[in-house]
C-alpha cells in the first residue's frame, strides 16, 4: 500500500512537472505588464533614500511607490478583495529632531462585511508595513462606496520628541489617534455623526476638525494628547475653514463674517485680519477662497470663482512678537479664464522658497500652459483625452530649481514630464494604466504571410499575370538569385544560430516594429485586443507584449463592454471586431466595427437598441449573425440585412436563449418567434426558480467552439466510457447563506428545455469571507469544476431539501456534500422527521470539486438517441449519430471527487489547443499574486481511492489524494508577481501542444503553456551540432572503412 | 453642539472583552538561514478574511480576533510556510501546525506563542538544465553503448583468432564444419528430389545432415 502510494506520488510529480521552464528561458515564453491602476492619490516624496512617487488607486485598490526617474514600480501592495481603499496620504516622519526624514504612506481602507476600517502605514522606501490598526465603525455612514467615503478621510502625522502619532479622520465622524511605534490606538473620539467631517488640520498641541453640518461649516478643536474636545481658538472662527501648514501658521477663511482672512500662529495670542484686496485677490466671497499650505509659514491663497480668472498670491505668516504678520511675497500673473492652477514648493524649510505654478485647462486637454516664477513654456499633449489631474513637484538641483510634472489623462495614461537643462519640459516616461481596468478581451490571428493577391515574389498577382512567360521566368530567376545572395549573406549568422542552443534566439528586444504584421510559423504571435473601462482599446501582440495599436473613444460617450470577432482573419484579410457597448451613460446600446489590424473604425457607431441588451450569436457557414435581445424580449438582428434574416429564419426553430446573472434567484429560458410583421420576439419557454434563500453565485455555459478530440474515455480494459457532451449545458452554482451557515448548490441545466440534469449540495461551502469571492465554475470537455471555501461542518445547514420549481426530480436532490473522503456517518434528523445524512468532512479551507459527465455509468453504453422526437425514430442513422438532442430525457452519469486546494483562488481558466488532443491544464489565479496550473489528469474523479489495480495502471490513473499538493514547478508565473488575476483566457497556437494564456485583473500576463510538454517541437537544447557531426563522421567513416576494405581485398587476392 | 459620545475611548476599554489580537513574526530558521523577508509577503487569517502586511522584521498582526479556531496562512512567492491553526478562548491562545486535508479538530505539533513562523522550503519554479558532458551523452544512450560493444567485437575477435595456434584453428574450423546445421530442411528441394530418378551428389550431401538427425 505504501509502495503504491509512493509510485502514485512519483507519477503525480512526473505529470505535474510537465510544463516547467528553465531559468534561462525567462522572458521568452511570457511577458508581464505590472500596473498600479488609475491613481486617485498622487504625491511626490523625498527622503534620504531619494525621490519617489507615491500613488494610490481607489479604483484598483492599490498602494504603490514608483521611481520618478524611470516610472517603474518600486513596491506595490494590492489590498484584499474584501477591503476597499478609501484614502492614501503621504506623511513625513522627522526622526532625531528633524535631521533624518522618513516618508510614510498611510492607507485607509474599509471592509464593508465587518464594518471595520484598516489604517495602515508603509515605509515609502521599502514597502514594509510600519503599523496597522483596525477601527470598528461606530455609526453607519451614508457613504456606501469608496468614492464617497474617500472625501471623508483625512490623515495627519504628529511628531513629538518622544513619539510619533498618526491622527486619522474616518467616515462616520470618527477621529482616531494611533501610536506608530507599537500599532496602538491612543485614543478614539466619536464626533457628531450628523456632521460630515472632511478635513483634519494639526497645529501645535491641537487638532482642528472641519466639517459640514447641513450646509454650515463646523469646526471642532480637539486636544492631541487625549482627544478631548476643546474650545475653538477664536469664537468668530467657529464656522469657517482653516488651513494649517506643516506645524506652525494657520490661515482661516473668515470672509463671511469679517470680510477678511484670519491668520494666526498657534502660541501667539492674537489673530491677524487681512482683507483679500491686500493679498491682490480682488473682491471674493467666502466660498471661493482657496488656501494651500506650501511650507511651515508659506501659503498660496487664491480665489477660485468658477469661470473667472483665478488670481493667486504667495504669502508668509510669521509671528512678530505676539501678533502674526502676513506678508505678500509674490503675486502670480492671472492665467487665462477657465484655467486651473496647481502649485508646488521646494521641500525643506531652510531652502529659499521656490514656487512653481502650472495652469491648465481641463476643457481642451490639448494645450497646457505652464507658468511659474521661472517660465517653462508651453506643453503640447497628444490624444489622451482630457486631463484628470496634474501634480507638480519642484526640487532645487545644483542650486537651480527644476520641475517635475505628473499628468493623468482620462484614457488612463500617466505621463511624467521633467524639466531638462534647457528648462523645457520633456516626457520622461509614460505608463498606460488603462490596462489595469480590462473589461473584455479577444484573440485574433495575424494575417498569413502569403496571400492570394500576391505572387511568391511579393508582387500583385494581377500584374504578374499580364507578363509574358519568358519575362516572368527571367523575373523569377533573378528573384531566386537575389534570395540566394540574401541567404549567403545571412549564412554566418544562420550557422552560428544552429551551433548555439536556440534558447537565446528570440527576445523582446529583437522585436522589429517595422516588420509586416503577419502570422509566425508556429502561431505564437496573435493579436490580443483588450477593451478597458477608461474607454481605451489596446491591441498587443502575444509574443512579447508590444503594442500594435491603441484607440481611445473618449470623445464620444461610447463605452465598450463586449468584444466580438465579427469576421475572423482569413488568409490575408484582417479580422473585423465588433465593439458592443453603450451610449449616453448606458441609455442606448451601440456597436462599432473596427479593423483588428489597424484599429481603424469601419463606419460609424451604430445604435442597436435600448439599455441592457443581450448580445447572442448565430453562426452558419462561417457567417455570424448577432440577435440582440432587449428587456422586452424583442429581437433585432445585427447586421439587419435580408441575408442575415434568411440565415436566422433557417435557424429559428432551433434557436433558444436564456437569461441569468449573478445574484439572480431564477433562470429563464426563451425561444424566438417570428411575428406577422416580420419582427422577432422571445417567448418564455421555461424557468427554474431557485429555492428560497439561494442566489446565483457563478455560472458557466459550455463552450460550443471547444475542440473535442475524443467522444469517449478508453478505460484500462479497453472499454469506452462515452462522454456526455451536451452543448446546451449550463452549470450554475448557487449560494445560500444565513448568519452562521453557508451552503453551495450546483445545478446542471439544459438551456433548451430547462430540465435540471443534476443537482448537488455542498454543505458548509461558500465564500471565504463576505466580499471575498471564492465560488468559481468552469466547464472543460466533459468536466465541470467548482471551487469554494469549506467552512467546516458547523457552517453546514442541513435542510430537508426544498422542491425546486421547474422540472427537477425528487431523486435528483441527493446529498453529495464535500468529498467522499473520510466520510463521517453521522445522521441528523430534521424538524420534519426526515433523516438527512450530514456528510460534510471536518475540514476547513479552499476546495475544488470536479464532476465528470458520462452518457452512461456502464462502459460501451450510450444514451439512446431516439429520444422523444418521433421523426428521429424513422431515420436509422439517428441512433448512431453523434448529434445530441436536448429533448432526450436521459440524464448523464456523473462522477464526482473533491480535492483540498492549498491556496486562495481569485480566478479559474483552462488551456485550449487546436485539436483538443493535448491534455488540458486548469489555471488558477491565486491571492499570492501567482498563476498556478494543475493538469486535468490530477483533477480526475476516476482516481482510485483504494489499492491501484493493473487496469488503473493501464489507464495511467494516479491514486487519490485528498489534497492537491503545491508543486513549485507548476507556477506559470514562475517568480513574477501577477497581481489581482480576475480573468484567465486562452487561445490555441498552431502547435497542438501549446496554448497561449492571458491572465488579467490588475496586471496583464501572457504565457505559453504546454500541459503535455512540447511533444511536437524539438527541445530548445536539441544538439544540431551533434547531429551534423554524427552525420559527417558517419560519411567519413564509411569512406575510410571502404578504403581499408578495398586494400585488404586486394592484398588477400595477392596471397 | 451635538456630541454622541464625549468620552475618550481607548482600545483596551473597547475591544479587550470581545476579542484578542494575534501577533507573530516570520523568522529565519536553521533550515533556511538565507531567508530574506520580502515586502510583498502577506499573512492571512481564515482564508483571507483579514490580511496583514509584514513589517521589516517579518512581524504581522491581526486585531480583534474572536473566540474560536482560526487558520493562519503566509502568502509568499518565494518560500513555503506551514499553516497554523490558532484556537482562542477568552485570553487563552493555543497554536498548532495544520496540514491540509486533515481533520480540522486534530491538533498538530504545537507552535509556541508568540508565533514565530519559519519557512520550510524555497519555491524554485525552474527546472534545472541537465549538465552536458561527453561521458553522460555516451553512457546515457543505450544505442551508443550497443554500437560501441559491437565495434569492440569487430576489432577484437579477429585479433583473438590471430593469436590462436594454427592447429587449434584448424580443429575449430573442422568442428564448425561438422556441427549440425540448424536450418530447416528445404521442402521444395526434398519434394523435387523425391520424384527425381537419380539424386545429385550435392543434394545428397546437403540432405545428409538432416538424415543423420
Amino acid at each position: 500500500m505504501v509502495a503504491i502510494q509512493f509510485v502514485g506520488a512519483l507519477l503525480l510529480a512526473a505529470a505535474q512537472t510537465a510544463s516547467a521552464i528553465h531559468k534561462d528561458q525567462v522572458g521568452q515564453l511570457e511577458w508581464l505588464k505590472s500596473l498600479v491602476g488609475q491613481s486617485s492619490h498622487v504625491s511626490f516624496a523625498r527622503s534620504q533614500a531619494g525621490a519617489s512617487l507615491a500613488v494610490g488607486s481607489v479604483l484598483a485598490d492599490t498602494v504603490a511607490v514608483l521611481s520618478p526617474a524611470t516610472g517603474s514600480i518600486v513596491w506595490r501592495h494590492l489590498l484584499a478583495a474584501n477591503e476597499a481603499l478609501l484614502h492614501v496620504s503621504r506623511v513625513i516622519l522627522h526622526l532625531f529632531n528633524l535631521f533624518f526624514v522618513r516618508t510614510v504612506l498611510a492607507a485607509t481602507s474599509f471592509d464593508a462585511a465587518t464594518t471595520t476600517f484598516h489604517v495602515r502605514t508603509f515605509d515609502v522606501a521599502t514597502g514594509f508595513a510600519l503599523s496597522s490598526v483596525v477601527v470598528k465603525q461606530k455609526t453607519p455612514t451614508f457613504c456606501d462606496n469608496s468614492k464617497l467615503c474617500e472625501k471623508q478621510v483625512s490623515v495627519k502625522l504628529v511628531t513629538s520628541k518622544t513619539e510619533t502619532r498618526l491622527v486619522a479622520l474616518l467616515p462616520g465622524s470618527t477621529v482616531v489617534c494611533i501610536d506608530l511605534a507599537d500599532s496602538r490606538i491612543v485614543w478614539l473620539q466619536q464626533l457628531d455623526a450628523s456632521t460630515s467631517f472632511s478635513q483634519l488640520e494639526t497645529s501645535a498641541g491641537n487638532l482642528i476638525v472641519l466639517g459640514n453640518a447641513n450646509g454650515v461649516v463646523d469646526v471642532e478643536l480637539l486636544s492631541l494628547a487625549d482627544g478631548s474636545v476643546k474650545s475653538s481658538p477664536d469664537p468668530s472662527l467657529k464656522t469657517f475653514s482653516c488651513y494649517s501648514s506643516a506645524s506652525n501658521a494657520v490661515i482661516c477663511n473668515a470672509l463671511g463674517r469679517q470680510s477678511a482672512i484670519a491668520a494666526f500662529v498657534p502660541g501667539s495670542q492674537s489673530i491677524a485680519w487681512i482683507s483679500p484686496s491686500d493679498l491682490n485677490l480682488g473682491s471674493i466671497n467666502s466660498q471661493h477662497l482657496n488656501v494651500e499650505p506650501l511650507s511651515a509659514t508659506e501659503f498660496i491663497v487664491s480665489s477660485n470663482v468658477p469661470g473667472a480668472v483665478s488670481p493667486a498670491s504667495l504669502v508668509t505668516v510669521a509671528a512678530d512678537g505676539n501678533t502674526p504678520k502676513v506678508t505678500v511675497l509674490h503675486t502670480f500673473p492671472e492665467p487665462k479664464k477657465g484655467y486651473k492652477s496647481v502649485y508646488s514648493a521646494t521641500a525643506g524649510d531652510k531652502r529659499n522658497p521656490f514656487v512653481a505654478r502650472l495652469s491648465f485647462s481641463t476643457k481642451k486637454g490639448k494645450g497646457v500652459k505652464t507658468g511659474s516664477v521661472t517660465s517653462v513654456g508651453v506643453l503640447e499633449f497628444g490624444e489622451g483625452g482630457l486631463i484628470v489631474s496634474i501634480h507638480l513637484d519642484t526640487v532645487v538641483k545644483d542650486g537651480a530649481p527644476t520641475i517635475r510634472l505628473l499628468t493623468y489623462f482620462q484614457d488612463g495614461t500617466m505621463t511624467l514630464f521633467q524639466q531638462g537643462k534647457t528648462k523645457t519640459l520633456a516626457v520622461k516616461w509614460e505608463r498606460d494604466e488603462s490596462l489595469a481596468h480590462i473589461t473584455d478581451s479577444v484573440f485574433v490571428d495575424f494575417p498569413d504571410k502569403y496571400s492570394l493577391d500576391f505572387d511568391e515574389l511579393g508582387e500583385p498577382l494581377k500584374k504578374s499575370l499580364e507578363l509574358d512567360p519568358v519575362t516572368r521566368y527571367v523575373k523569377r530567376l533573378t528573384g531566386h538569385v537575389g534570395q540566394m545572395q540574401g541567404f549567403l549573406k545571412t549564412l554566418p549568422t544562420f550557422l552560428s544560430s544552429i551551433s548555439l542552443p536556440q534558447r537565446n534566439q528570440e527576445t523582446a528586444a529583437s522585436f522589429n516594429k517595422t516588420a509586416p504584421l503577419v502570422a509566425d510559423r508556429l502561431g505564437f504571435r496573435k493579436l490580443l485586443i483588450l477593451a478597458t473601462s477608461t474607454g481605451k482599446l489596446h491591441a498587443l501582440e502575444t509574443k512579447f507584449g508590444h503594442s500594435i495599436w491603441s484607440r481611445y473613444f473618449g470623445d464620444s460617450t461610447f463605452a465598450v463592454k463586449d468584444l466580438e470577432v465579427l469576421r475572423p482573419t482569413a488568409v490575408q484579410n484582417a479580422a473585423i471586431i465588433g465593439l458592443f457597448g453603450t451610449l449616453e451613460d448606458g441609455k442606448k446600446s451601440a456597436v462599432q466595427r473596427i479593423n483588428a489590424m489597424t484599429g481603424d473604425a469601419i463606419g460609424g457607431i451604430e445604435e442597436i437598441g435600448g439599455s441592457d441588451v443581450l448580445v447572442l450569436k448565430v453562426r452558419q457557414n462561417g457567417v455570424n449573425v448577432y440577435p440582440i435581445v432587449d428587456t422586452d424580449e424583442l429581437v433585432v438582428l445585427y447586421p439587419n440585412s435580408p441575408e442575415a434574416r434568411d440565415l436566422f429564419d433557417l435557424q429559428l426553430s432551433t434557436f433558444y436563449y436564456y437569461r441569468i446573472k449573478k445574484g439572480d434567484t431564477a433562470v429563464r429560458g426563451f425561444m424566438v418567434e417570428k411575428l406577422p410583421g416580420g419582427e422577432y420576439k422571445g417567448t418564455q419557454l421555461w424557468s427554474v426558480d431557485l429555492p428560497a434563500g439561494e442566489v446565483v453565485a457563478d455560472y458557466v455555459q459550455k463552450d460550443r467552439t471547444e475542440p473535442i478530440s475524443s467522444l469517449g474515455r478508453v478505460l484500462g480494459n479497453r472499454s469506452v466510457l462515452y462522454k456526455y457532451l451536451n452543448p446546451n449545458l449550463l452549470a450554475l452554482a448557487t449560494l445560500r447563506e444565513t448568519k452562521s451557515t453557508s451552503n453551495v448548490y450546483l445545478y446542471l441545466i439544459d438551456t433548451v428545455t430547462g430540465s435540471i440534469l443534476h443537482r448537488a449540495s455542498y454543505l458548509g461551502a461558500g465564500h471565504a469571507a463576505k466580499g471575498l469571492d471564492s465560488i468559481y465554475l468552469i466547464q472543460v470537455d466533459n468536466s465541470v469544476i467548482l471551487s469554494y471555501y469549506n467552512h467546516g461542518p458547523e457552517a453546514a445547514e442541513v435542510l430537508v431539501e426544498p422542491e425546486v420549481k421547474g422540472s427537477v426530480d425528487r431523486d435528483e436532490l441527493k446529498e453529495t456534500a464535500g468529498s467522499n473522503k473520510r466520510r463521517k456517518k453521522n445522521t441528523l434528523v430534521s424538524k420534519e422527521g426526515n433523516v438527512v445524512r450530514n456528510t460534510s468532512p471536518n475540514v476547513k479551507g479552499y476546495e475544488i470539486t470536479v464532476l465528470e459527465l458520462y452518457e452512461m455509468p456502464k462502459p460501451d453504453a450510450r444514451i439512446d438517441r431516439f429520444g422523444l422526437n418521433f421523426a428521429s425514430t424513422l431515420s436509422l442513422n439517428t441512433r448512431f449519430s453523434d448529434t445530441y438532442t436536448s429533448f432526450n430525457t436521459q440524464k448523464p452519469s456523473i462522477l464526482q471527487q473533491t480535492f483540498v486546494f492549498p491556496a486562495q483562488i481569485t480566478a479559474i481558466g483552462s488551456t485550449r489547443t487546436g485539436a483538443g488532443i493535448t491534455s488540458r491544464e486548469i489555471l488558477f489565479g491565486l491571492t499570492s499574486n501567482q498563476l498556478y496550473g494543475v493538469n486535468l489528469r490530477i483533477l480526475d474523479p476516476r482516481r482510485p481511492t483504494g489499492p491501484i489495480t493493473s487496469e488503473d495502471k493501464e489507464e495511467m490513473l494516479f491514486p487519490y489524494r485528498a489534497t492537491i499538493d503545491y508543486n513549485p514547478k507548476e507556477f506559470a508565473s514562475h517568480v513574477l508577481e501577477v497581481a489581482g488575476i480576475k480573468t484567465i483566457v486562452s487561445t490555441p497556437s498552431s502547435l497542438e501542444s501549446t496554448s497561449i494564456v492571458a491572465a488579467y485583473g490588475l496586471d496583464l500576463f501572457v504565457v505559453r503553456r504546454a500541459p503535455s510538454k512540447t511533444f511536437d517541437l524539438l527541445s530548445d537544447d536539441f544538439g544540431y551540432v551533434t547531429l551534423i557531426v554524427t552525420l559527417v563522421s558517419l560519411v567519413v567513416g564509411i569512406q575510410v572503412a571502404k578504403h581499408y576494405a578495398e586494400r585488404k581485398r586486394v592484398s588477400d587476392q595477392w596471397k | 453642539m451635538r456630541w454622541l459620545d464625549l468620552v475618550t475611548i481607548t482600545l483596551t476599554a473597547t475591544f479587550a472583552a470581545a476579542a484578542v489580537p494575534i501577533e507573530g513574526q516570520l523568522v529565519r530558521s536553521e533550515l533556511l538561514p538565507e531567508f530574506e523577508i520580502s515586502p510583498s509577503t502577506r499573512v492571512v487569517l481564515n482564508g483571507g478574511a483579514q490580511t496583514s502586511f509584514v513589517d521589516a522584521d517579518g512581524g504581522f498582526y491581526f486585531d480583534n480576533v474572536d473566540d474560536g479556531v482560526h487558520l493562519i496562512e503566509v502568502l509568499s512567492r518565494e518560500y513555503y510556510f506551514p499553516k497554523v491553526r490558532v484556537a482562542i478562548t477568552g485570553n487563552n491562545m493555543a497554536a498548532s501546525m495544520h496540514v491540509d486535508g486533515t481533520n480540522w479538530n486534530s491538533v498538530g505539533p504545537e507552535v509556541k506563542i508568540p508565533l514565530q513562523l519559519s519557512p520550510k522550503v524555497v519555491i524554485d519554479p525552474f527546472m534545472p538544465r541537465p549538465k552536458m558532458t561527453l561521458m553522460s551523452l555516451v553512457m546515457a544512450n543505450p544505442m551508443l553503448l550497443m554500437m560501441g560493444g559491437t565495434f569492440a567485437l569487430f576489432f577484437f575477435l579477429p585479433k583473438m583468432m590471430e593469436g590462436l595456434d594454427p592447429e587449434e584453428l584448424k580443429k575449430m574450423q573442422e568442428n564448425r564444419a561438422n556441427q549440425p546445421k540448424l536450418e530447416m530442411p528445404d521442402v521444395s528441394e526434398s519434394l523435387a528430389n523425391w520424384f527425381a530418378p537419380t539424386a545429385p551428389a550435392a543434394a545428397a550431401a546437403a540432405a545428409s545432415p538432416a538424415k543423420k538427425k
